[in-house]
């Protein structure tokens, strides 16, 4: 069965497997359009956030709240409620946790919230079982591909989760797994090249026993943005722009996130005194 | 293949069922969190602790209690007593700190298969769960490219003891099946990331034009000869019509390569070889 999933997974056209990491460039803020849905939770003994799903109309069931889960899920019980298999699927007894393989929830419904086209796989989780013989129903895991699709804010406080919808499509996990698995040993052994965004005209040191915060200005080019702000050759540079520099690396990563033309702050240890300088961002490379 | 397929299942919720928990303190201004994406679609943060990291933690509202990697926890300098440890500060990058933070110190065995099958794309080494995360109004918009989390003056009540039979309902027994899947699987984390190549011009685009601005005295490009008003027409080969096609093909510089780049200086065509260097 899960064999099957495989191999119709593969031969779907490659959704959107793209490296995704949040863009560098904020999208353009939209009007405060929308008033935010709100979404009641109850916490769990467990400390568990539940919610109350109705799943193409059917429940309400107790699902989980995981911001830890990439994926939704839920189990066989629902998605036979719900109507959420195909006419002529039919799900195996014999499946290993009851795993169904992935399939679509025509609209999912939580508090004031209304999500359509949900991905959900169909699994009795074990864990959730365990979960749910020590504290009642529990039918599943709202996971990430829910509200990443939203503006999302949780209050442990008030109980209360609110959403707002955003134009962000999370890529499909399960043809982002497959690819990485099916990934070739060439590939995998390609070492990822961080990218700087624009330009600073500086050079980071960093020895190999040097376990101190930061890393150490090599050198500034005369002329550089970096130049420009103030710094200087022996600094040792903290953050940038709000991110830890910690390692060479780390400082290549921060700078991969900049925008050209932003002016981002950049905190320093100068002869022992920590002080913030101010670099503009160039175009350039 | 349909097992590797099944543990990396089992591997990617990271669900540790049920475990105990603190005390806060908070003042009021939200605050900024830088966070990434794994290629697991996990929420990534980086936290250090007791000063020591910065290490790479999933917020995990499916966890009770803040989770750190035994490895991690020696590295930290933590003395765990029953696997339990106060660390004095837990920061969140971009300036939220805690301090006195109760922590489970384990690897559950989601982490070890992530890691072992280097499936996030980045080495994780714990879990942010509900006694870090309910003292925060936390917002995630994945458009932007931080997270939101205001401080609460709020004492999230500690967990109670729910008494599940079996844990996690056997998946701990997981644990064996996914290092032995990850050894045969052949999949394995791959190398660290390293920094680009670095070339020291400013560029501008006018009309699918793209013109050579500021050179980096003493950079690479300079020493290639390189000069403010060159127009870039080509590198290696490739038609450069755009400053986002020259961010495309820097993209894959790394230091020591060389790029020919073909250049319109005044009426004249010239190709110059310009070495990478280090820098950013």
């Amino acid at each position: 069965m899960t064999r099957l999933l495989i191999v119709t997974l593969i031969c779907l056209p490659a959704m959107a497997v793209c490296a995704q990491e949040p863009a560098a460039k904020p999208a353009a803020e939209k009007p405060a359009a929308a008033k935010p849905a709100t979404v009641p939770f109850e916490l769990l003994k467990s400390q568990h956030m539940a919610v109350q799903v109705k799943v193409n109309g059917k429940g309400p069931f107790r699902l989980i709240f995981d911001t830890g889960a990439p994926v939704t899920l839920i189990s066989n019980k629902v998605a036979k409620a719900g109507k959420v298999f195909p006419e002529k699927f039919r799900a195996s007894p014999f499946a290993f946790f009851g795993s169904q393989g992935q399939f679509k929830i025509k609209e999912l419904e939580m508090g004031e919230l209304k999500v359509a086209n949900v991905d959900a796989m169909v699994m009795d989780h074990p864990t959730v079982g365990a979960l749910a013989s020590a504290l009642g129903p529990i039918d599943g895991i709202v996971g990430f591909n829910v509200f990443a699709k939203h503006r999302t804010t949780i209050d442990y406080q008030a109980k209360a989760m609110t959403f707002v919808p955003v134009d962000f499509q999370p890529v499909d996990m399960m043809s982002k797994m497959m690819k990485i698995m099916l990934a070739s040993r060439a590939d995998k052994e390609k070492s990822r090249i961080l990218s700087p965004a624009g330009l600073l005209g500086l050079r980071v040191d960093k020895k190999a026993d040097d376990d101190g915060d930061g890393v150490t200005v090599a050198e500034v080019f005369a002329g550089s943005a970096a130049a420009a702000g103030g710094l200087k050759a022996g600094d040792r540079l903290l953050t940038l722009d709000g991110r830890w520099t910690d390692s060479v690396a780390d400082c290549y990563f921060a700078a991969s996130r900049l925008r050209p033309g932003a002016s981002v702050r950049a905190e320093i240890v100068r002869d022992g005194k920590k002080m913030d300088v101010r670099i503009v961002v160039k175009q350039g490379v | 293949m349909a097992y590797r397929f099944t543990a990396w299942l089992c591997a990617i919720f990271v669900f540790p069922a049920a475990v105990v928990a603190d005390e806060p303190k908070a003042d009021a201004k939200p605050a900024p969190v830088p966070y990434r994406l794994t290629d697991t679609q996990h929420v990534l943060v980086r936290v250090k602790i007791n000063g020591k990291g910065p290490y790479n933690f999933i917020v995990d509202t499916g966890c009770p209690v803040l989770i750190v990697a035994t490895a991690v926890a020696k590295k930290a300098g933590l003395t765990p007593e029953k696997n339990w440890a106060t660390l004095d500060t837990l920061e969140l990058e971009g300036g939220l700190v805690q301090k006195k933070v109760k922590a489970r110190i384990e690897t559950p065995f989601q982490l070890e298969g992530m890691n072992g099958m280097g499936l996030a794309g980045v080495e994780l080494h714990g879990l942010l769960g509900y006694s870090v995360l309910a003292k925060y109004k936390m917002e995630f918009d994945f458009t932007r490219d931080r997270l939101k989390w205001k401080p609460l003056a709020f004492d999230p009540p500690p967990p109670v003891p729910i008494g599940i039979k079996g844990g996690t309902g056997g998946m701990e027994l997981m644990g064996g099946l996914v290092k032995m899947l990850t050894f045969l699987s052949g999949l394995k984390p791959g190398p660290p990331p390293v920094p680009r190549g670095f070339l020291g011009f400013e560029m501008e685009e006018n009309d699918q034009a793209v013109t050579v601005g500021s050179v980096l005295d003493k950079g690479p490009a300079a020493a290639a000869g390189l000069k403010k008003g060159d127009r870039i027409q080509e590198i290696d080969g490739v038609k450069i019509d755009s400053i986002a096609d020259v961010h495309r093909k820097a993209a894959r510089l790394l230091p020591g390569q060389v790029w020919r780049v073909q250049i319109q200086r005044g009426d004249e065509q010239r190709e110059l070889k310009i070495t990478a260097g280090n820098g950013l």
